[in-house]
């Protein structure tokens, strides 16, 4: 019951930010769902492997893949509909706590903060990465000539 | 055509593409896709020699005009907010452009058309700010009402945002840190009042709003894709911004607590 309510949480976060992002109307539903299914793979991932870094690059793989499957489909770019759907995985609270306690004086809390938030940044680079890399016939894409 | 003519067109196309470009960069596009859509449309647009280098906050793009000179233009764009509705609409240009849209003063009035291209009011925005607050304070351990008082805080950041900050005309480092006083004090003022338990959920709720996130997630993204110039500019953006949010929380903080 909490995933669901976790799940639906990502849902209303993605659409919202989507809207801040000023996402075409028509695809509000879409980049909801995309938030939503990183959020479920990062969840279950996280809970098979216990590694929040492996969690998040397969979040960030799978929703690529989901978001280039979408942008064939609607014809339109993959960015649509992957920045506001990475927003769940990004990592903004991360970031601001390493600033945050670097200028409280607390350097240890902020190293770990900082750190993971490296670590994060860099598993999401990577995910998008190795998503974009799967050729482009997968999705039924014609190679440019 | 005579020799004049083929000259002014081939500025006037220098132009567009190099426009496109900045359009599509400042509105949150990927750095080597900007690259390629303007080299697309350059190719397309009968453009010769045409090379583009492009960071996260400028363009440099040089052309051969009239088959012996090099033309050259500098572009410095402002790291702003994404924009994706105009994006997709500067992509569909560049595919029209790439199918055979020649006609510069139609490519102009796209381009002019999609320089002020907004998909909601501002109304919207405020209760979708407020949402996406709610949505990831419970997403980060909030309860029910924890993620309504966020919802609050992040509607009356968003009106300050949208309504009185842009008249100020900050510094954006100034901008961050008013913005964030803000943030803080709804919080706070929403807690004394009696809304929602955890602050500190709460409060990260609202500045959702105003991390960069996505900022230093493209920075990474950059680096992976050996833009590592324009990843260095998007890094230090980031942790420029994020000094900013925590001064601006260390102040609020400070006098309230």
């Amino acid at each position: 019951m909490e995933i669901l309510f976790q799940l639906i949480a990502a849902f209303i976060g993605t659409v919202s930010f989507s809207i801040l992002f000023s996402t075409p109307n028509k695809y509000l539903p879409q980049c909801g769902l995309v938030g939503a299914l990183g959020w479920g793979v990062h969840l279950l991932t996280l809970n098979v492997t216990g590694s929040s870094v492996t969690a998040i690059f397969a979040a960030s793989a799978i929703l690529t893949i989901y978001s280039r499957y979408l942008a064939r489909f609607y014809k339109v770019t993959t960015t649509l509909f992957l920045i506001s759907g990475i927003f769940t995985l990004v990592p903004g609270a991360g970031i601001y706590y390493t600033a945050y306690y670097t200028i409280t004086g607390l350097e240890e809390t902020a190293l770990y903060y900082g750190m993971s938030s490296l670590k994060t940044a860099i598993a999401i680079g990577l995910g998008i990465g190795v998503a974009y890399s799967l050729p482009p016939e997968l999705f039924g894409w014609k190679r440019r000539s | 055509m005579s020799h004049e003519e083929i000259i002014k067109k081939e500025k006037i196309y220098f132009e567009l593409v190099t426009r496109l470009g900045s359009e599509m960069l400042e509105n949150g596009g990927e750095i080597f896709r900007t690259g390629d859509v303007m080299t697309y449309a350059a190719h397309a647009l009968g453009l010769k020699d045409f090379n583009t280098f492009v960071i996260a906050n400028g363009i440099f793009a040089s052309m051969l005009t009239d088959s012996q000179m090099y033309s050259c233009r500098v572009r410095y764009i402002s790291l702003s907010p994404i924009n994706i509705c105009r994006l997709e609409a500067l992509n569909t240009l560049s595919r029209r452009i790439a199918a055979g849209l020649n006609d510069p003063s139609e490519i102009e009035a796209e381009l002019d058309k999609i320089h002020s291209l907004q998909s909601s009011n501002n109304l919207i925005k405020i209760i979708s700010a407020g949402f996406g607050s709610g949505g990831f304070c419970y997403l980060f351990g909030g309860s029910f009402f924890d993620a309504l008082t966020a919802f609050c805080a992040g509607c009356i950041l968003y009106i300050f945002v949208l309504y009185l900050l842009p008249k100020l005309s900050l510094p954006k480092i100034m901008y961050n840190i008013a913005a964030s006083i803000i943030a803080v004090c709804a919080c706070i003022l929403l807690h004394f009042i009696g809304l929602g338990d955890q602050l500190d959920r709460i409060t990260i709720g609202a500045l959702f709003l105003l991390v960069p996130g996505i900022a230093l997630t493209n920075s990474f993204r950059n680096f992976l894709e050996n833009d590592y110039l324009a990843g260095l500019v998007r890094l230090v953006d980031a942790l420029v911004t994020a000094g900013g949010i925590a001064i601006g929380v260390g102040i609020a903080t400070a006098l309230f607590l």
